[in-house]
């Protein structure tokens, strides 16, 4: 399986890469994009199959990248690792087909419970 | 300054440090003066100035180092130099975002953060604005203590 991690800061993509690694997941490896637009590069010419996304970025926001991703009719597993919090961001990344959304600071454990369920 | 009461448990800050960082970290409630070295200023959903993080040198020395686990002696070099060592930053940027969820109000309020400086030149506000203060030590697994100063308006 193909995970491509989605965020603007460098030493967080290399946590969340850390942090899946120290999950009882195997038979994965992790792509990574700086930015909205190198994921959906990505999406293209690497077909990942689980994309994990930041929600704050600058120039396109998480949920914008999920809005074009599935307007594209493109059904990937998709889910937030945010420091978003709220119950309206919530609301709006599940309503826009987000399957989770995790919440920084995070631990393997719950990672790998917010990745189970999809990937079971 | 800190206020008398605390409704920031000190373990709930050192177990968001923790999950963040991955290491053992023991966050204690403390008195002392934070000489701000980095401070993060969140705004409200309205745009305004509403909770402020600072640290002193060596707690944005210790927290930049260690979330990506950068070896330690950088945090000594900063604390010798007086000031965070540019390429821990990036790193403390990052954790001020990740942060804002310390602040009580975070939720309720949409605190966003605004911007970071690093030279402790930003202005706080004044002490009748402040609703909650709370300064504490924190002590990380290999890396050593630095204190941190939570503010809210």
């Amino acid at each position: 399986m193909k995970i491509l991690i989605v965020d603007d800061s460098k030493a967080m993509r290399m946590i969340v890469a850390r942090t899946l690694k120290q999950t009882d997941l195997t038979n994965f490896t992790v792509i990574e994009a700086g930015s909205g637009a190198e994921a959906l590069q990505k999406l293209e010419t690497e077909s990942p199959d689980l994309i994990l996304s930041d929600w704050n970025m600058p120039e396109m926001k998480g949920i914008e990248l999920l809005q074009k991703v599935r307007e594209a009719g493109n059904n990937i597993r998709f889910g937030f690792i945010t420091s978003e919090s709220s119950v309206e961001t919530r609301k709006q990344a599940t309503e826009s087909g987000a399957a989770f959304l995790v919440t920084k600071p995070f631990t393997a454990d719950s990672i790998q419970a917010a990745l189970e369920p999809i990937l079971s | 300054m800190t206020t008398a009461s605390s409704s920031i448990p000190a373990e709930e800050v050192g177990s968001f440090f923790h999950n963040l960082l991955g290491l053992q970290i023991k966050a204690v409630d403390c008195d002392g003066e934070v000489a701000a070295a980095a401070v993060a200023v969140y705004n409200d959903g309205e745009g305004n100035p509403a909770g402020y993080i600072v640290t002193d040198v060596a707690c944005a020395a210790i927290l930049g180092a260690g979330l990506t686990q950068i070896p330690p002696g950088i945090v000594k070099d900063s604390i010798k130099d007086g000031k965070i060592a540019e390429n821990l930053c990036e790193n403390v940027g990052e954790v001020f975002n990740i942060a804002v969820n310390l602040l009580p109000s975070h939720q309720s309020r949409h605190f966003v953060l605004q911007g970071a400086e690093y030279d402790g030149s930003s202005e706080l506000p004044s002490a009748d604005k402040i609703t909650l203060d709370q300064s504490f030590e924190l002590d990380v697994q290999r890396y050593g203590k630095g204190k941190m100063r939570l503010i809210q308006c």
